[in-house]
C-alpha cells in the first residue's frame, strides 16, 4: 500500500488481532507422529470340515503397513507464556504381485472380508457358507499392533489386519480360513525355516513365495491344506481349508489386495518412488490419485512446486519441476526392508550392508541430521535422521539422492 | 544490536518451535510480527490483505517448523521471504478473481528497484543482520530468488557456511542437553 504502515496504537491493535488468529489457528497443526514399523503377518489357518474332497488353497499377500506409535517427547526449553490470548497346493493362474510402484492408489486396507473378493468368486468360492470375521469393525487406516502368534512352526511376530472364516458353524472341522497381514523380511525368513521344519513345501510362485502343507484337522481325522504366501514387500496371507475346495482363492486374494482395497499404509519407499508416486511421473496425475486417499494439505506453504499430503498415519511431500515428480519425502511408509522413520542406524546398516553416507548441509563429521542412503535400482533411497543422528526421522527418494534442504522456502 | 545474540535467540526458538511449543509461536510473533507487517504493508493491497500475510506467514511457520532448516542461524530472512511468497500467491488469487489471468505487471519479474522500494519500512532489520543474512534477503527478496537458491548461491549448501549450520545445531543440541541459556 502507498500509505504509510501503522505504528503505535494502531499497530498494537492490529498485532494483537493477528496473533490472537495465528495462535488459535496454529491449534490446526498436529505434531507428526513418531512411526515405528509394524509388520503384517498372516495367521495359521484352521479349517474345518464339511464336505468333500480338499481342494486347492490360495493365498493371498498382504500388505505392510506402519503404525503409529507415540511422538517423542520434544526436548524444550524453559518456555515463556504467550502473552496474547492349504490341501491341496493352490494352483491357479498365477495373480499379480502388488507393487507398490504400480499398484492404483487404494483407499485403505482391507477392511471386510467380502470386499476382498469379486461378487463371482465370493459365490464359487464360499456360496452360502457363513463368515465369520475378526476384527469386525476395523477402521481400515490403523494397523492392528504386532503380536506374537502361533504358526505351524512355532510362534511368529506379526500384524494381523484380517482375519476370515467361512465355515458351516453346524460342521466340525470344514470350512476356510484366510489370514492377511505384513511382517518383516526377517520374520518371514524365519517363519519359513519354520514351515519347512514343519514340512511344508516351499518354492517361488505368484510373485513370491509359496509354502504349503497338508495338516490333520483337530479333533476330526480330516486333512486339510494350509497355504501360505509373502512377497518382498512384506505382504503375507495364510490360506486354511479343510474340506473346501480352493481352487484359485490364493490368486483372487492377491488380486483383491492389491485392487484399491488396500491402503497407502502399505506403500513402499524404493528407488522408483512411493507407492503409485514414481520419480518422473506427472505431477497433476500424482495429485488426482494421491489426493484422495492421503489428502492434500500443502495450507500456508506458499511453494507451488511442493505438495503435502498427510493422512494423519503417514505424511507425504512430493516435489515437482516442470509438472514432473522430480522426488517423494515419506514419512510413516518404510522401504522392502522394513526401514523407515524410528529406525535407528545399526538397523539401516543391518539393514543395509552398503548403506553409505550422502553428504548433506552441515558438518558431514558430524551425525546430526545425516543423510544415509542405499541405492535401490537407478536411484538412491535416502533416509534422514534426526538431530541426534541416531534416528530416522523420514525417508526421501529423488533424483537427487540428497532432500531438499526445506520445501516452502 | 548484538547479532550474535539475536540469531542465537533464533536457533533456540526454531528449536522450541519444531518441539510444538506453542508459547514458542507466541514469541516469535511478538519478535518479528511488526517487522513483517511493515513489509507485508508494502506487498498488500488493503489491511486485511497485510493482515492475512502476517498469519499466514506465521501459520507457515508453526507448520513447518519441525522440518525447517535455516541456511544461517537468523529466523528473519526465511520469515521475510514465505511472507514475499504469500504475497505472490495471494497476487495470484486476486488477479484470477478479477480476470481469470495474471495481470502484465505480475507476469514478469518485478524490477530490482521496485523490489527495494517494497523493503523501505523494513531496511533498518536487515542492516542489522550479519552480512550472510543481508545478502540472502537481497538475493531473495530484491532479486526474486527463492529461499533455496539463495543459500545455494552463497555457497551455504556445501561449503563453510553449513558448517555454521552444523554447529549451531550442534551447540543448540548442547545448549538444551546441558541448559546452558
Amino acid at each position: 500500500m502507498n500509505t504509510e504502515p501503522p505504528t503505535g496504537d494502531d499497530l498494537q491493535r492490529m498485532l494483537v488481532s493477528m496473533k490472537q488468529n495465528v495462535l488459535e489457528h496454529a491449534e490446526e497443526r498436529h505434531p507428526k507422529p513418531r512411526r515405528h514399523r509394524s509388520r503384517i503377518v498372516i495367521a495359521t489357518i484352521a479349517l474345518l470340515a464339511l464336505g468333500t474332497a480338499g481342494g486347492a488353497v490360495a493365498l493371498a499377500v498382504v500388505p505392510q503397513v506402519q503404525q503409529a506409535a507415540p511422538a517423542p517427547s520434544p526436548t524444550t526449553e524453559p518456555s515463556v507464556p504467550a502473552s496474547t490470548p492349504a490341501s491341496a497346493p493352490v494352483v491357479d493362474s498365477p495373480a499379480p504381485k502388488p507393487s507398490a510402484s504400480s499398484a492404483a492408489a487404494p483407499s485403505r486396507y482391507p477392511t471386510d472380508c467380502r470386499a476382498l473378493y469379486s461378487d463371482a468368486d465370493r459365490e464359487r468360492l464360499f456360496g452360502k457358507t457363513p463368515l465369520t470375521q475378526s476384527p469386525a469393525h476395523p477402521d481400515g487406516t490403523t494397523v492392528p499392533a504386532p503380536s506374537t502368534m502361533p504358526y505351524a512352526g512355532g510362534t511368529w511376530t506379526a500384524s494381523e489386519w484380517l482375519d476370515c472364516v467361512w465355515a458351516d458353524p453346524r460342521a466340525d472341522v470344514s470350512g476356510i480360513h484366510v489370514t492377511i497381514g505384513s511382517a518383516s523380511a526377517a520374520a518371514l525368513s524365519g517363519r519359513e525355516d519354520g514351515l519347512r521344519a514343519a514340512g511344508a513345501d516351499c518354492a517361488p510362485g505368484d510373485g513370491g513365495t509359496v509354502c504349503s502343507r497338508r495338516f490333520r484337522a483337530d479333533p476330526s481325522p480330516q486333512d486339510g491344506t494350509e497355504t501360505s504366501w509373502w512377497d518382498g514387500d512384506g505382504h503375507w496371507i495364510t490360506i486354511s481349508q479343510v474340506n473346501a475346495p480352493t481352487s484359485g482363492l490364493l490368486s483372487a486374494t492377491i488380486a483383491g489386495l492389491s485392487s484399491d482395497r488396500v491402503g497407502p499404509g502399505s506403500w513402499v519407499v524404493s528407488g522408483a518412488g512411493v507407492g503409485p508416486i514414481t520419480i518422473g511421473s506427472a505431477y497433476r496425475d500424482v495429485v488426482a490419485a494421491v489426493g484422495p486417499v492421503v489428502p492434500q494439505a500443502n495450507g500456508s506453504c506458499p511453494n507451488p512446486n511442493v505438495g503435502l499430503f498427510d493422512s494423519g498415519d503417514l505424511h507425504l511431500v512430493v516435489q515437482q519441476a516442470d509438472g514432473k515428480v522430480i522426488g517423494i519425502e515419506a514419512t510413516g511408509l518404510t522401504t522392502s526392508a522394513g526401514m523407515g522413520r524410528g529406525n535407528s542406524l545399526d538397523q539401516l546398516r543391518a539393514a543395509y550392508p552398503d548403506l553409505t553416507r550422502t553428504p548433506g548441509y552441515g558438518d558431514d563429521s558430524s551425525p546430526s541430521f545425516a543423510y544415509w542412503s542405499v541405492r535401490d535400482g537407478d536411484r538412491s533411497v535416502t533416509f534422514e535422521m534426526d538431530d541426534a543422528g541416531t534416528s530416522v526421522i523420514g525417508v526421501w527418494v529423488g533424483v537427487d539422492p540428497r532432500p531438499p534442504h526445506e520445501y516452502c522456502g | 544490536m548484538d547479532t550474535e545474540t539475536d540469531t542465537d535467540a533464533d536457533v533456540a526458538l526454531t528449536r522450541r518451535l519444531a518441539g510444538g511449543d506453542r508459547a514458542a509461536l507466541a514469541d516469535a510473533f511478538d519478535r518479528f510480527a511488526p517487522t513483517l507487517t511493515r513489509y507485508a504493508w508494502a506487498l498488500a493491497g488493503s489491511r486485511q490483505d497485510v493482515e492475512e500475510l502476517v498469519q499466514d506467514t506465521f501459520l507457515t511457520l508453526w507448520q513447518k517448523a519441525d522440518t525447517l532448516q535455516l541456511s544461517t542461524r537468523a529466523l528473519l530472512p526465511w520469515l521475510l521471504v514465505v511472507c514475499r511468497n504469500h504475497a505472490r500467491n495471494q497476487a495470484r488469487a486476486v488477479a484470477g478473481r478479477a480476470a481469470d489471468e495474471l495481470p502484465a505487471e505480475l507476469a514478469v519479474p518485478e524490477a530490482d528497484q521496485e523490489a527495494r522500494e517494497r523493503l523501505r519500512w523494513v531496511r533498518d532489520e536487515i542492516d542489522a543482520l550479519p552480512p550472510l543474512d543481508r545478502r540472502i534477503c537481497e538475493l531473495c527478496l530484491i532479486e526474486g530468488h527463492s529461499y533455496t537458491e539463495a543459500a545455494a548461491m552463497l555457497g551455504l549448501s556445501v561449503g563453510a557456511v553449513t558448517q555454521r549450520v552444523s554447529r549451531s545445531r550442534a551447540r543448540l543440541k548442547k545448549a538444551v542437553t546441558h541448559d546452558e541459556h
